[in-house]
């Protein structure tokens, strides 16, 4: 066989080179005032500058499409419907202004039209290069292959933190949740190991250990978890929970605790420190002040309406009837203590229910879920974030993150510029993270959704994420590490 | 010429024989692989591969998923299976050098193909391995394929080692343990010549045992992160487990399928043709009559899909005719489950509901089989629990993957309860499939247009069944408990769904639902003739209880007198065993509800 000429080779490589940068606007076209329809909706969104670039699809009907993305002297165009700019693309529009002007051309009946102009704007308030989830389908009761990952920001690169199949057989299946980080720290995390293996796994400064933290005196093991910003120590709520299902509600499931406590963990003494309470009270979702001085978290006041039947059979008649406030307790590092719930907001009184407390690093803002009753709000469509201005009280919906499907789990980056929280707008179903920037005077600014390698990838995704939490870097330990430790005992925490 | 036929003789007869099988398969499993390319999905998106290949074999798994579709049209998909096994058979040939009489042994392997095919029965339900039905056809394939490679590579320079290290290595990825067999079968010598051995016979045992050993171990400890230990050398494979039992019975085929690849190269130095014949004969034999052994042909299992099928496409009265074809054990829950639903579809349950065979045979599995996994999606479907379809839908695609039937459902189910946003979100990914992407087409004209969903043939009596109020509930797995006991203290205007109450308050045999139920019904049908089985419970219960006065009620004189006659009939039985009174009374009463009331008492659902 001869071999082809190393020419031919050449001049095919300048014809690729030629088609790849032969796209062109259309010089002769009429400007349109029919509005633009993208996937993900990417319009007027503000960025981070070290944000992966923003791939979309223009979701308009035409016969041929050229979109343009302009910023100060860089302007790249792009053919077809996907328009999915390179890294280094990105990054040289990023750099040259702090506005990037999109502007669609879309051809139909052989004319061309072009569309309003869109912008993203980019901040200079940089994020921080990781977030950690879980990757779950929207099931109800049934789990099989969940795993938790970190994704950086920058790019597109996912991995997997910890995959419960690594442990999973079909005699033992496992569940994982509730992954959690100090202060950002990948190398301080925690998370749930449930039914084989069962325990919680806490990983610091590269020791993994696994323990158990149910005792004689706890509802349950920890489930939702908050670190001391600076100690090595863990709140956590217990709970007894139960999952009941809507005959034709769209919100399909209810998630209810029957009880539930909360409990401080010491991770250098193993010890568990529970928190007083009332057998009315159900509190949940502890989050520490950034400082550390406060224990914030939700609380909601149920007493049996009818004892001819089980606490538990009793909530789920009257479902609707569950609130929850939000409260802290001061906290006395010395000896470990909490003080007298302080009332911070209350819902119960306006007949909603408020959850979710996340503290601002600049501890001026208080973020937190609101909706009409219960505590699982991610199964109810009218749940929206809230702000409150933590020195005037004030609460405001932030409006600007909402939409009327579910908003629900929030976190802070760890400059407090930026808030990723959990939506299911867009099918109403399955939960990804979106992006905000988050202005100094307490505004947001429109959200993004968490940028994909193609965009048609959260469509194609038949997974919620949960829990996203900004980290500082890639958690270091890996799966395998983590699978190791969890194959062995737990050890018991004590009183 | 002669020479021509003769080479092309051997094949022409694989090629019949195969054919044989594949019209075999095709004959009596039609349907079976019809419901198993619904029960299996296929996706051209890197995110569907990308999913598959988190685990070894991933590849085959997706190319064995490919494969499944095609069993949307049963005799397509068997042609390709056909047209594989042919490959296979002749691979083994040339790789042997089996030749004449010696070719029949090629047609072990296909044959054990086609037994794990057929003995497949509730798997098609419960394998959670992707692509099950082809991974093993295809897997052999590679194997091979990947064999004749080594064999045409030349040996100097040790390159057929370096083949058998890039198979090993990119192998296990792709195909799971499908690699080893191929490094298997790189390691046995062609020849046993002492020239050469150590290049020719021992460093290919010796590499390949290495790599077996080691390079799913790395690969486990390095790149695959969701990979549990346990099954790193059984990954591509099918688990045969359920719960905490397994079922190594299932395992015996492929275990038969490997070793029969092994077997070939005993008769190279045999070159007499009547021994080739033999062992042919008497290998062809033995695996036919072990193919014949494990082909699972339970009739309840092939009525229940069969059933599946007729109501997809809405042939009602198939339904109900298969339900009457001649069965050797009684019905189960799912199949009594599907034939009321015909005849509550035709009007004609108030009146037929006792004329067809009851039961609650258990299916034919040696583990538990549930309603929920089995037919639960569509039972909840039809009647109208729209929430509890699409939540089996998903919890069973948790569990067992992603299927056709998981998509449409969805889709059904969310276009009915106005979830539209959901519901484009799975027709998008059905529009991706080969066969149904039309019907994905079709279904998205109803996306927010409540009309057209009002007006569709199959959805309309389901939107009419809707209540607009919503409680909690929960149904514990029991699905036909679940519909009978939710429906039976339901109460709504909706005439179609005001029958369902009625019928389900006669199913669960409960005497203070079904009044309210039986004058709700009499006043909305006023001028109608009720229908009998409606007429013998409220004469049954009349009777009974003495506190309903239904001595005005205008009951047919055929009701009456049946239960005269049941009840004359059973005071000239004496004393009997309920099983012994159920026998007695079926001939003449076994189409009453009196019968179903009294008699028909131990069935248990799943």
């Amino acid at each position: 066989m001869k071999r082809l000429p190393y020419y031919y080779i050449l001049a095919a490589g300048l014809i690729l080179l030629m088609v790849s940068c032969s796209v062109n606007t259309p010089t002769d076209y009429t400007d349109s005032q029919e509005p633009v329809s993208i996937y993900p909706e990417y319009t007027d969104v503000t960025v981070p500058l070290n944000i992966a670039p923003l791939r979309f699809t223009i979701e308009n009907e035409g016969e041929e499409f050229v979109t343009q993305l302009k910023s100060g002297d860089r302007n790249y165009c792009f053919a077809g419907p996907d328009v999915c700019p390179t890294h280094q693309q990105w990054s040289s529009l990023m750099a040259a202004s702090p506005t990037i002007e999109v502007s669609i051309y879309i051809k139909r009946h052989d004319k061309w039209l072009r569309l309003k102009a869109f912008h993203i704007y980019v901040s200079e308030d940089r994020i921080d290069p990781y977030i950690a989830y879980r990757l779950i389908a929207p099931s109800y009761v049934d789990y099989e292959e969940l795993t938790i990952n970190q994704r950086c920001l920058e790019n597109y690169d996912e991995k997997v933190i910890y995959g419960n199949m690594s442990n999973s057989t079909e005699k033992d299946g496992q569940c994982i949740n509730c992954h959690s980080f100090q202060q950002y720290n990948p190398d301080r995390i925690q998370f749930h190991v449930r039914q084989a293996l069962g325990g919680t796994v806490i990983s610091c400064d590269g020791k993994t250990r696994k323990v158990n933290l149910k005792t004689d005196n706890t509802i349950s093991p920890g489930v939702y978890p908050s670190w001391h910003p600076t100690e090595k120590l863990i709140a956590y709520s217990t709970n007894s929970t139960s999952q009941t299902f809507h005959t034709h509600d769209l919100q399909k499931i209810e998630v209810q605790d029957g009880y539930s406590d909360l409990i401080l963990y010491d991770v250098e003494n193993n010890k568990v420190i529970p928190l007083p309470n009332d057998t009315c009270d159900m509190d949940c979702f502890p989050w520490w002040s950034p400082d550390g001085k406060y224990l914030y978290y939700c609380s909601a006041h149920y007493e049996q309406k009818d004892s001819s039947i089980n606490r538990q059979m009793d909530l789920i008649r009257n479902y609707q009837d569950v609130h929850y406030n939000l409260y802290r307790r001061s906290f006395n590092l010395e000896n470990k203590s909490f003080g007298e719930r302080e009332l911070v907001y209350d819902a119960a009184t306006e007949g909603k229910s408020a959850t979710l407390p996340r503290i601002s690093p600049d501890s001026e803002w208080l973020l937190f879920t609101k909706a009409s009753f219960g505590i699982f709000h991610i199964w109810h469509a009218d749940a929206d974030l809230y702000l409150m201005n933590l020195k005037t009280r004030e609460v405001r919906p932030l409006k600007e993150l909402n939409s009327p499907q579910v908003e629900s789990y929030h976190s802070w980056s760890s400059n407090g510029r930026w808030i990723v929280f959990s939506s299911r707008r867009d099918d109403g179903n399955y939960t990804r993270p979106f992006i905000a920037h988050f202005n100094k005077d307490g505004k947001a600014d429109k959200p993004f959704e968490l940028p994909s390698s193609y965009p048609q990838y959260h469509r194609e995704l038949l997974r919620s994420y949960n829990i996203p939490e900004f980290i500082s870097g890639p958690v270091k330990v890996t799966p395998q590490e983590f699978a190791k430790v969890i194959r062995q005992n737990a050890v018991q925490a004590t009183e | 010429m002669r020479k021509h036929i003769k080479i092309i003789t051997g094949p022409v007869v694989l090629l019949c024989f195969i054919a044989g099988m594949c019209f075999l398969l095709f004959r009596n499993e039609s349907d079976v692989l019809f419901r198993a390319q619904e029960l299996s999905l296929f996706l051209p998106t890197r995110l569907y591969l990308h999913n598959l290949s988190i685990y070894p074999g991933g590849l085959l798994s997706w190319l064995g998923c490919w494969l499944t579709q095609h069993f949307y049209h049963p005799a397509l998909g068997v042609t390709l299976l056909g047209v594989l096994w042919f490959l296979i058979s002749m691979l083994t040939c040339h790789l042997n050098r089996l030749n004449g009489l010696w070719m029949g042994l090629s047609l072990v392997a296909p044959l054990l193909l086609l037994g794990i095919i057929t003995q497949s029965g509730y798997w098609i339900y419960y394998q959670k391995l992707e692509g099950f039905l082809g991974t093993p056809t295809l897997g052999v394939l590679f194997a091979l394929l990947a064999t004749e490679v080594y064999r045409v590579i030349p040996e100097r320079w040790g390159l057929r080692l370096l083949w058998m290290l890039v198979w090993a290595i990119a192998g296990y990825p792709l195909l799971g343990a499908y690699s080893f067999l191929g490094t298997l079968l790189m390691m046995v010598p062609t020849s046993l010549e002492r020239k050469g051995w150590i290049l020719q016979i021992a460093a290919p045992i010796a590499l390949g045992t290495l790599l077996i050993a080691v390079v799913p171990r790395i690969a486990c400890q390095h790149f695959y992160s969701q990979l549990n230990t346990d099954l790193v050398y059984r990954a591509g494979m099918p688990l045969c487990s359920y719960g905490e039992n397994d079922f190594p019975q299932y395992r015996l085929p492929y275990y038969l399928l490997f070793l029969s690849l092994f077997l070939h190269p005993l008769p190279w130095k045999l070159n007499k043709q009547w021994i080739g014949a033999l062992a042919s004969l008497i290998l062809i034999g033995a695996t036919c009559w072990k193919v014949n052994d494990i082909w699972y042909r339970d009739v309840n299992f092939h009525k229940e899909i069969r059933m599946n099928n007729a109501i997809r496409q809405l042939q009602w009265e198939k339904v109900l005719h298969i339900m009457l074809e001649p069965n050797p054990t009684p019905p189960t829950r799912l199949m009594v489950m599907m034939k009321n639903l015909a005849l509550f579809r035709l009007g004609r349950a108030g009146d037929e509901m006792f004329h067809y065979p009851d039961g609650s045979t258990i299916q034919n599995a040696p583990w538990q089989i549930r309603l929920s996994q089995v037919g639960g999606i569509l039972i909840y479907y039809h009647y109208a629990k729209e929430n509890f379809c699409y939540r089996w839908c998903m919890e069973n695609a948790v569990e067992y993957g992603w299927r056709v039937e998981h998509l449409i459902y969805m889709v059904k189910s969310s276009l009915i309860n106005g979830d539209w946003e959901v519901a484009r979100k799975y027709l998008n990914l059905l529009k991706k499939t080969k066969y149904y992407h039309e019907w994905a087409e079709h279904y998205e004209t109803y996306l927010h247009n409540p009309q057209k969903v009002e007006e569709d043939t199959e959805m309309n009596p389901l939107v009419q069944m809707q209540l607009n109020e919503s409680h909690l509930d929960s149904d514990n797995t029991k699905i036909e408990l679940f519909i009978l006991n939710a429906y039976a203290s339901g109460h709504g205007p909706n005439p179609l769904y005001q029958e369902m109450t009625l019928l389900c308050s006669l199913l669960v045999r409960d005497i203070p639902s079904f009044w309210p139920r039986f004058f709700e019904y009499c006043s909305l049908h006023q001028g109608d003739h009720i229908p009998i089985h409606y007429q013998e419970a409220a004469y049954l219960y009349g009777h009974l209880e003495n506190k309903v006065d239904i001595s005005r009620f205008p009951f047919d004189e055929e009701v009456r007198q049946s239960y005269d006659a049941f009840m004359k009939f059973n005071d000239q039985c004496g004393p009997m065993s309920l099983e012994q009174k159920a026998a007695a009374f079926k001939p003449r009463f076994g189409d009453t509800f009196y019968y179903y009331y009294f008699l028909q008492r131990n069935l248990q659902t799943n």
